[in-house]
């Protein structure tokens, strides 16, 4: 049963009260003098009364002492210790005070105990923080170099972009050059097929020609041949006129010799053997004429034919020429068809290519705006960089006063001691 | 005969012309084929058939020394009065009469008779008789040689 301090202090009041107003009677009891007995009912009555505050005051004040001890040594940071109060039939304030204490110094030591290791780990996390700092502090360094080095390079980008756009729209130029001199390429090498073409019927029409002046020279020549046998049988046919006339001058001359062995009678025969004779004379005259007009005929017809072979053999060679020549022409189309087909691809790409080269005008020109952005960026961001160096430096600063604050507070609270030992 | 009305058979060796009175040939013809005389002298060139008769045929210009340059073209039969003989000439030119020949000495030769001289050129007329004696000579030499 809880009795709260002060209604003690009223039943104590009461007791001793009760004890002192009591003590005369009792004291009259044993039979002293009125007077002993008034003096010793006082002295007793002093007596108990004393001794019964001493008693009461020493009960309530035990349990104070008890909780000023644990106030002193809490608050001289040892916290081990509970507050420990004898049970009491009969607890008061004291009790739930020292309860409450107890409970305080729970707290607080699980509060210490979660200081010291959160203190610790920001301690430890400080000096990670530091040293990470550090570290970001000399990347952001290396960083800044970069950088710098970046603006130096866009810079540099910057300029060589618009050298390689001056170098692209003066290609783009040379590129539509290159496009019309191919067209004009293309168009020339189509004349030149055409020409060729032309070039090549005109000596696929020479071999005809020739094909059929090598026919008609076959003809003439067996025209020859059958002319020479002709002129051959002329000419065996005058052998044999020449020969029967030889024969006609050997009779007539024998005609004319018998003639003059008949003397007088004889003579008209000498006259007709004489123009037997003269006739057999003539005819073979003629067939001597036949056959050296047959000869110089045939010496003509041979050099004519040998003429005709000669030309031929010139024609042959100039056949063999005009074969090649057919041949070259028919080389020369088809190069110049692979060449106008060539032509033609090149012009098409080379238009591809125009139209490439104006698409990249038009990019290199957005690169160049991009690189003088770029440039502006990186200067901007090199900027940056430097003012995050600087926070950086900053934040390894603070960030080492945070080490030093853990490591402050980690100081203050060691002064607690929250375990035994 | 008579005199007026002589002929002469003009004929070629080599490059002369050389004559024949017309009444001492029997015929002019080709060379017909003939048969080699055994130890003849080499101016015979062998005997043919004449019309049945063996007639022997002399190399004409071989017999008077010239130089052969041709093969004999006409074979001129002499009568079988005057000799069975035949000379091998180059040509005959033709029958040249009396009237269109001119006569002179002859040159100095063994077998001439006379010169004539005719359009085609100077011909000389062949003395038979001396030609024959020759001929005799020589045989009766060779006679003698064997």
């Amino acid at each position: 049963m809880r009795i709260p301090i002060g209604y003690k202090f009223i039943i104590g009041f009461v007791v001793v009260v009760a004890v002192v107003a009591f003590s005369p009677r009792l004291v009259e009891l044993l039979g002293y003098s009125a007077e002993i007995s008034v003096i010793l009912g006082y002295v007793v009555a002093l007596t108990i009364g004393l001794i019964l505050g001493w008693i009461f005051s020493k009960g309530f004040t035990a349990n104070f002492g008890i909780l000023t001890d644990s106030a002193e040594s809490i608050s001289r940071g040892d916290l081990t210790r509970d507050v420990a109060i004898r049970p009491s039939a009969v607890p008061d304030e004291s009790h739930e005070l020292a309860a409450l204490i107890n409970l305080m110094l729970q707290n607080l030591r699980d509060l210490i105990r979660h200081i010291k290791r959160t203190s610790g780990q920001l301690s430890d996390s400080a000096r990670e923080l530091s040293s990470t700092a550090l570290e970001i502090n000399a990347s952001t360094e290396e960083v800044a170099q970069a950088i710098e080095q970046i603006s130096r390079g866009a810079e540099t980008q910057a300029e060589l972009v618009e050298k390689g756009a001056k170098t692209i729209r003066e290609m783009a130029i040379s590129i539509e050059m290159v496009a019309t001199r191919a067209h004009e390429t293309a168009k020339t090498a189509r004349e030149t097929s055409m020409t060729a073409q032309h070039g090549g019927a005109l000596a696929n029409e020479s071999l005809e020609r020739m094909k059929e002046f090598f026919a008609a020279q076959e003809s003439i020549g067996k025209q020859f041949d059958t002319f020479n046998s002709k002129l051959q049988k002329v000419g065996k046919v005058a052998d044999c006129i020449g020969n029967i006339a030889r024969q006609t001058n050997l009779l007539a001359l024998n005609a004319s010799i018998e003639a003059a062995r008949a003397g007088e009678y004889g003579k008209g025969f000498a006259v007709v053997a004489e123009e037997v004779r003269k006739l057999a004379d003539g005819s073979a005259q003629s067939a001597s004429d036949i056959n050296d007009m047959i000869e110089t005929l045939r010496e003509e017809s041979h050099k004519v034919l040998e003429a005709i072979v000669e030309s031929s053999r010139s024609i042959k060679e100039g056949k063999k020429n005009v074969d090649v020549t057919a041949t070259a022409f028919q080389e020369i189309l088809k190069t110049v068809l692979d060449t106008e087909r060539k032509a033609s691809s090149i012009a098409d790409l080379s238009l591809m290519q125009k139209d490439g080269s104006e698409k990249m005008v038009t990019a290199i020109d957005e690169i160049a705006r991009l690189a003088d952005d770029n440039a502006a960026s990186t200067e901007q961001v090199s900027a940056a960089t430097e003012e995050q160096l600087a926070a950086m430096q900053d934040m390894a600063l603070a960030t080492k006063e945070l080490a030093h604050l853990a490591e402050e507070l980690m100081a203050v609270v060691e002064r607690f001691q929250v375990d035994h030992g | 005969m008579n005199n007026s009305n002589r002929k002469f058979l003009v004929f070629s060796l080599q490059d002369s012309l050389y004559a024949l009175d017309v009444a001492d040939v029997a015929e002019v013809a080709d060379p017909p084929q003939m048969w080699p005389i055994p130890l003849a002298p080499a101016y015979y060139a062998g005997v043919l058939s004449f019309h049945g008769d063996i007639v022997a045929a002399m190399i004409l210009s071989r017999f008077l020394g010239l130089r052969q340059q041709h093969q004999p073209g006409k074979i001129v039969v002499l009568r079988q009065e005057v000799a069975s003989l035949a000379f091998l000439v180059d040509s005959i030119i033709r029958i040249a009469c009396e009237e269109e020949v001119s006569f002179s000495s002859p040159p100095d030769s063994v077998f001439a008779q006379s010169t004539l001289t005719i359009i085609e050129g100077t011909a000389i007329q062949l003395d038979l008789k001396k030609l024959m004696c020759a001929l005799e000579n020589d045989m009766q030499g060779a006679n003698q040689g064997q």
